[in-house]
């Protein structure tokens, strides 16, 4: 699942380690999630969304599976 | 951060101290002798390995950057962290098994024949059970 946390966290000006503390994950989850190696949890996704002020849409960017 | 410095945790630290004074209450004369020789000095120095393990522990935490610092601190709740234990713990857990099969077949081939005496068979069959158990504890519980 592909998401836009670096983007959002650039455009912001906000290092991966602010970030990491507001959502109280390590600065590595951040690393893996912005890399795509990792799929954040719901929870997780609702707590980033609620950071950059966007919804979970915005910021996920969910790939709808062929039937 | 690979293989992170987590400060040792006051239940550590209690662990260590518990088990020296245990060693030191064992080693009383009150105490039954067979205890005492046989647990006391093994208590005693199993509670100082871990005291003196928190403390080279608690100084290499205590060289890290703050940010290292910090990401320590927060690992125990990381969901990535737990998702990587949980694999890990799911991978040794296959490893244990594959071990312990091949035991058990070596026991029946060289040691004793018999199932009923085979060691390594009864502890795996125990492990899987504790394992089912647990399990089924979860799935209620979730």
């Amino acid at each position: 699942m592909e998401n836009r946390i670096a983007a959002l966290r650039k455009e912001r000006r906000i290092s991966q380690a602010e970030l990491a503390e507001a959502v109280a994950v390590t600065r590595q989850t951040i690393i893996s999630l912005e890399s795509g190696r990792y799929n954040a949890s719901l929870l997780l996704a609702h707590k980033i969304a609620k950071y950059f002020e966007a919804t979970i849409e915005d910021i996920f960017l969910f790939e709808e599976e062929e039937p | 951060m690979r293989s992170s410095i987590r400060k040792p945790s006051k239940w550590m630290w209690l662990t260590g101290g518990a088990l020296v004074i245990a060693g030191i209450l064992v080693g009383l004369p009150a105490v039954p002798a067979i205890l005492r020789e046989r647990l006391s000095g093994g208590l005693f120095l199993g509670g100082i390995l871990v005291l003196v393990f928190c403390f080279f522990r608690r100084e290499q935490y205590r060289e890290l950057p703050p940010e290292e610092q910090r990401d320590a601190d927060y690992e125990a709740q990381d969901e990535r962290y737990q998702m990587i234990r949980g694999r890990a713990a799911w991978y040794c857990g296959w490893v244990e098994d594959v071990v312990l099969v091949a035991a058990s077949v070596l026991w029946l081939a060289y040691v004793d024949p018999t199932l009923l005496h085979n060691i390594p068979y009864w502890f795996l069959l125990g492990r899987r059970m504790v394992l089912e158990g647990i399990q089924w504890y979860l799935e209620r519980k979730y």
